[in-house]
């Protein structure tokens, strides 16, 4: 058994995890962060998608031991303190990115740390980065323009290459 | 009536901020205090006898608490019209995958661990895996006592055929000696699918002191489910409450309970909670896949391209038992000739056991198969004739007046319009490249009405509570579409209204999700509770304004008198007065379905189609001959709605179809190995990525007004019904052949595109 | 089962030679992960690999590119150094799986699952790579990545780098799918051309997913020496390669005849992207 320390939206949070227990394992039953989704638990669907120092990864595959001392996001923390909404998150309801919202927190994730690195994808892009999170209802056509909408709002904002999840520090409910 | 305010605009879905946090609960999200784990034994072979289930060993190990098997549960058959199947072997296992125990244990390791240690005796068997041998004289049964099973009369059952449909009309046979007439034959084969829904199943039971259980799931028939199962254990159906969580995503393959029964089941046999939450792998195992299958065609049309005949056979594999496998064969038969003017006609539909899963109503079940085939079949007809596919289908189609393939008189037809705009979006008849190509599929689609009960209670503190029976499984019908309904009846905005969502103890039964039903019958019950409860606040304002009611309105959460807005009352006050809340019940009405002839069907059943809608999709795709490479580069879908009710709605479910439509005709094929193991992993499963998703273009048909609610019509279905087809026949001008089997892989249309 | 996170590279040689054939070497952990949570008897010692500073280290000393065996896909996309020296690398690691695998599945890690059409394996083949192996009894080895692939896998074996010589070559990869993103190759086609002028001096011509294992296509490269950059040697080298060098398997996922077809279609793209860019397509 190991200990761990991984710095869940900005807050850190010592656990004990086996060596090969998955980062989702540890985060939904653990730290009680139910946000995270499994769908298929072997890395082909990306619902379970957070931000490991601001990158993609699948968690269901992420063994816990390597979060220590990392930040990882997950969808709870991508609002601001107070509430407010990402704009990528405001941006999915608006242009109507979800349907059934099994695939939309990894989908947030993987779209809101496409736009930290590019703060302009083309629509062409933004699938590509997209790729690894299936969607079932959608069709994905209002997620992309969901995700152009939210890059103009960042751009907008001066928000453009700013971490996901740094302006929040709620503390996960567990 | 006066042009709604609320229903038919473009807002966002109610639901959505909670989800886009994280916040949303669905099942294996919910947190149940002391819950134990369960874990079902499945078989590993494709046909066995059970001769001895031995949990001595099992019920030993530490942290067990529970195990249910064929010995300790109710013997009685489950009973899907036919009852064939049993909730443990009795003693036939028919699927590899099929559960043969469950247990309840401390841990998930540790029951799994006891459930791999369940000592099962097994005869094993010659399964059958393919249909077209089922139908041999000689294949071994797959139910071998077939015959002692009760069955509704309407049900065909003989051998290995579980099901059996026609329709026929004129004389075929004559048609196709006809000199003046082309004939052409086609045959097809479809792969069985997945419904693809992200959440894989999950359920938790608890036993209640009072002897009654509460079960949680997401299910898209939660009153369904727990009649079926309070009737299977014995208990008065209102001990059982089933409390639906939102559901991430359905299809069709949530409406037979899986993880519910075995969760229940443990949970009766002891004092803690049972959760089940399943693997992806394991929901494969136990999934209810798209039926795959084959298909003939025959068809002849006159050299100025009229069709005259035509003769079409499906063959379903539909596995182990019935379950609600039926209507895809009905559908098939209905979906065959349609929506085209053909006098002589000679259809029919057999559904096959085989000892492979049980295939279920996954959307639009045998819409995507049986347009696939049928249209790709008349381009290639129409090619033979030199025709233009797009004009063959305008030559042909129904107008009103026409009669369906049942007889059913049609109006308000609208399939050439629906073509027209299809191809306008694709830009039909403009030249295309080497490698590129166009195609155009249409059909027909019917509407239901689910049957469905609604609460409304406008409260004194300003809350507003609507409850339906109907579950959310994402499509927004309920937790938007039917607030949207509310709202506009009581002159609310729709982001104050509460949503309670089938629970059982709210007494609100639904169908279900389903058959393109949800807005229909859900709709038409809310619109009449808000009716009720609008009823009672009008006369309560009469006096507290003091006005008579034609001179009332609501508006802004308010009773006003119309044309002097300060003279209102808040619709709380009303409440108020009336000792707290005003509550408003409603129900849906049993719809009469169209008259038809039943003299041209043989055991159908489903031969008139409830306020039709028409469908038609366009598809262009650049083929890469060299490697048989398939992209998809726009496709168009206009669909007869009716009137969309939740527009964002309409054009999700045509957006999410038509990329569902790409995956089922491309990429996605449930395989099963030599002994009949299914490989349900998405790693062998491929459904569409944002890559693989083409643009798409919706166009809503609101001219043609059904019998639903605003005159709406179902939306679920028919967007996965024609963009398959479509694909198909892009393929094919493309390349000048596609493939006669689904998925058209790479592979697949490289071989098409050589023999050309 | 036991939990290691040595520091040096000899202390996870010590661990691997312990508890050999048990000991497992934990990378990016896609691939770990289902074995052992479906096999947990078959691991009793799990060593955590990337606490080991010395494996991820990518350096040019002007003739050889060394690249540490657990730098990601996503980093080797990215990297100067690489995208200077292996091209190939840098091409194959950017459409590796999907995002969410490039931040942690590493060269080695691809390298070592031995999959036949691993679009890493595939274009260290054709820059001539080589694996640097450590294990306790015999020390550092290297072994051609050509070899690497066809080999047993060694429990007590560390790969530590790979090598990558540098090459004034132009590089094109070519790869089939069944879907257009997220997937394993179903034939992939790396390519590498050193030209003087417009004639070819050296070829280097890699196949995944057309043999058991990547293989060069030594015949179209031998044939491809000396000849003039153009369309017409692009169809004839890939002719060669699908048909003499290619032996590709039938499966489930696609048949050798096709496979076969996919060898050739891809090799010839690929020739052609880099004669179009060495300016030397007719």
């Amino acid at each position: 058994m190991q200990p761990v320390t991984p710095i869940v939206n900005g807050t850190p949070r010592e656990v004990v995890v086996e060596p090969m227990q998955t980062l989702l394992a540890v985060l939904r039953d653990q730290l009680g962060l139910t946000g995270t989704k499994e769908g298929c638990g072997t890395g082909y669907c990306g619902a379970c998608t957070v931000l490991v120092d601001g990158q993609p990864v699948n968690a269901c595959l992420y063994p816990a031991v390597d979060a220590d001392r990392r930040d990882v996001t997950t969808i709870e923390g991508l609002a601001a303190d107070g509430g407010a909404l990402h704009p990528v998150q405001a941006a999915f309801i608006e242009r109507f990115g979800l349907q059934c919202g099994y695939c939309t927190p990894g989908m947030i994730l993987a779209a809101a740390s496409l736009l930290a690195e590019n703060p302009q994808p083309s629509a062409e892009q933004t699938r590509a980065a997209l790729a690894g999170n299936i969607c079932r209802c959608t069709g994905y056509q209002t997620i992309v323009a969901a995700v152009q909408d939210a890059a103009a709002r960042l751009r907008e904002q001066g928000r453009s290459g700013e971490t996901p999840g740094t302006r929040s520090s709620i503390r996960s409910r567990a | 009536m006066s042009t709604p305010i609320t229903v038919g605009s473009r807002r966002p879905r109610l639901d959505a901020d909670a989800k886009v946090r994280g916040q949303t609960r669905y099942t294996a999200d919910i947190a149940l205090e002391g819950a134990l784990a369960g874990a079902v034994a499945r078989s590993p072979h494709a046909f066995a006898r059970v001769v001895r289930v031995d949990v001595t060993r099992a019920a030993a190990m530490p942290g067990v608490r529970a195990i249910v098997y064929a010995g300790n549960t109710p013997p009685q058959p489950l009973d899907f019209g036919i009852k064939d199947q049993h909730l443990f072997p009795r003693p036939y296992a028919r699927y590899a995958g099929e559960p043969v125990a469950a247990v309840a244990a401390d841990s998930e390791a540790q029951a799994r661990a006891a459930a791999a240690a369940i000592d099962v005796e097994y005869e094993v068997l010659e399964p059958v895996l393919d249909a077209q041998r089922a139908l041999e004289a000689a294949s071994p049964l797959v139910h071998p006592d077939w015959k002692s099973y009760e069955k509704l009369p309407t049900r065909v059952l003989r051998g290995n055929v579980c099901g059996y449909n026609r329709i026929r009309r004129g004389d075929v046979a004559a048609a196709f000696e006809r000199s003046d007439v082309v004939v052409h034959a086609s045959e097809f084969r479809f792969s069985p699918g997945l419904p693809g829904y992200i959440e894989p199943r999950a359920a938790a039971a608890r036993r209640e002191t009072d002897g009654g259980l509460t079960v949680w799931c997401g299910s898209q028939s939660p009153y369904d489910n727990r009649d079926e199962l309070a009737k299977f254990f014995g208990l008065a159906p209102e001990r059982v409450r089933f409390i639906n969580q939102f559901v991430g995503g359905a299809f069709g393959g949530k409406i037979i309970m899986a993880p519910e029964w075995y969760a229940a089941a443990l949970a009766l046999q002891c004092d803690r909670p049972v959760r089940m939450a399943w693997s992806r792998h394991e929901d494969g195992l136990h999934a209810f896949p798209r039926h795959g299958g084959t298909a003939s065609f025959r068809s002849a049309a006159t050299a100025d391209g009229r069709l005259v005949a035509m003769r079409a056979s499906f063959i379903y594999d539909t596995g182990a038992y019935i379950g609600y496998g039926t209507g895809t064969a009905l559908i098939s038969t209905m979906l065959a000739s349609a929506p085209y003017r053909i006098p002589d006609l000679d259809l029919e539909a057999t559904l096959v056991y085989t000892n492979k899963h049980v295939a279920g109503p996954v959307r639009a079940p045998g819409g995507p198969q049986a347009n696939y085939a049928k249209e790709l079949h008349l381009d290639e007809l129409a090619a033979l004739l030199g025709l233009d596919p797009l004009e063959f289908r305008l030559r042909n189609a129904w107008e009103d007046g026409d009669r369906g393939p049942g007889g059913q008189k049609l109006s308000g037809v609208r399939v050439k319009e629906a073509l027209r705009k299809a191809a306008d979006a694709v830009g039909w008849g403009t030249p295309a490249r080497p490698g590129s190509g166009r195609g155009i599929a249409c059909t027909w689609w019917f509407s239901s009405c689910g049957e469905s009960k609604a609460r409304v209670e406008v409260r004194a503190d300003g809350t507003i509570l609507l409850a339906s029976g109907n579950p959310e499984v994402g499509t927004g019908a309920s937790s938007t579409a039917l607030p949207m309904m509310a709202a506009e009846v009581l002159g609310v905005d729709p982001a104050r209204i509460t949503v309670v969502l089938s629970d059982t103890a709210t007494d609100t039964y639904d169908s279900g999700v389903g058959g393109s039903s949800s807005t229909f019958g859900a709709g038409m019950a809310v619109a009449a509770a808000a009716g009720d409860a609008r009823t009672k606040l009008l006369a309560l304002a009469e006096d507290a304004l003091e006005a008579r009611t034609e001179d009332i309105e609501l508006r802004d959460g308010r009773a006003l008198v119309r044309g002097s807005p300060d003279h209102s009352v808040p619709l709380a006050d009303l409440a108020r007065k009336a000792g707290g809340s005003v509550t408003g019940l409603g129900e849906s009405a049993e719809q009469d379905d169209p008259e038809f002839d039943e003299s041209l069907t043989e055991t159908h059943g489903f031969a008139s189609w409830l306020a039709p809608s028409y469908t038609a999709s366009a598809a262009h795709v650049d083929v890469d001959r060299a490697t048989g490479a398939v992209i998809v580069r726009k496709l168009a879908t206009a669909q007869d709605v009716g009137y969309a009710v939740n527009p964002v709605g309409a054009i999700g479910q045509i957006e999410g179809g038509a990329v569902m439509g790409v995956g089922w005709a491309l990429t996605e094929a449930l395989a099963f190995d030599e002994r009949g193991h299914v490989k349900p992993d998405l790693k062998d499963y491929l459904m569409p990525t944002a890559v693989d998703a083409p643009e798409i273009e919706t166009i809503l048909i609101e001219s043609s007004p059904g019998v639903g609610p605003y005159g709406l019509k179902g939306v679920g279905e028919p967007p996965i019904t024609t963009p398959p087809a479509a694909i198909a026949c892009a393929i094919r001008a493309a390349v000048g052949a596609a493939p006669h089997e689904t998925p058209m892989t790479p592979e697949r249309v490289w071989r098409a595109a050589r023999q050309e | 089962m036991q939990y290691f996170e040595p520091n040096f590279i000899d202390e996870a040689l010590v661990l691997l030679d312990r508890f050999a054939p048990h000991a497992r070497v934990l990378a990016g952990g896609s691939l770990l992960g289902f074995g052992v949570r479906a096999r947990p008897s078959e691991a009793t010692a799990i060593v955590n690999v990337k606490r080991i500073p010395a494996l991820r280290e990518i350096s040019f000393d002007g003739a050889t590119l060394t690249i540490g065996a657990l730098v990601t896909a996503r980093e080797a996309s990215g990297h100067e150094l690489i995208r200077a020296h292996a091209p190939l690398l840098a091409l194959a690691a950017s459409g590796l799986g999907a995002r969410q695998l490039r931040t942690v599945a590493t060269i080695g890690g691809n390298l070592c699952s031995r999959h036949n059409a691993a679009d890493i394996s595939t274009a260290l083949l054709a820059c001539d790579a080589r694996c640097l192996l450590a294990d306790i009894a015999s020390g550092p080895t290297s072994v051609f990545a050509v070899d690497f692939v066809r080999a047993q896998s060694d429990p007590r074996t560390l790969l530590t780098a790979i090598e990558v010589p540098a090459s004034d070559a132009v590089v094109d990869y070519q790869k089939m799918q069944t879907r257009r993103a997220f997937e394993m190759a179903v034939v992939g086609a790396a390519v590498a051309v050193e030209l003087d002028g417009g004639t070819v001096r050296a070829a280097r011509v890699a196949l995944g997913g057309a043999a058991a294992t990547p293989v060069r296509a030594a015949q179209a490269e031998s044939w491809l020496r000396g000849k003039p950059a153009g369309a017409a040697a692009a169809r004839e080298a890939a002719r060669i390669a699908a048909e003499r060098d290619a032996d590709p398997p039938n499966d489930a996922h696609a048949s050798a005849e096709y496979r076969r077809q996919l060898a050739g279609v891809l090799t010839e793209r690929a020739l052609h992207e880099i004669f179009d860019l060495a300016g030397g397509a007719r």
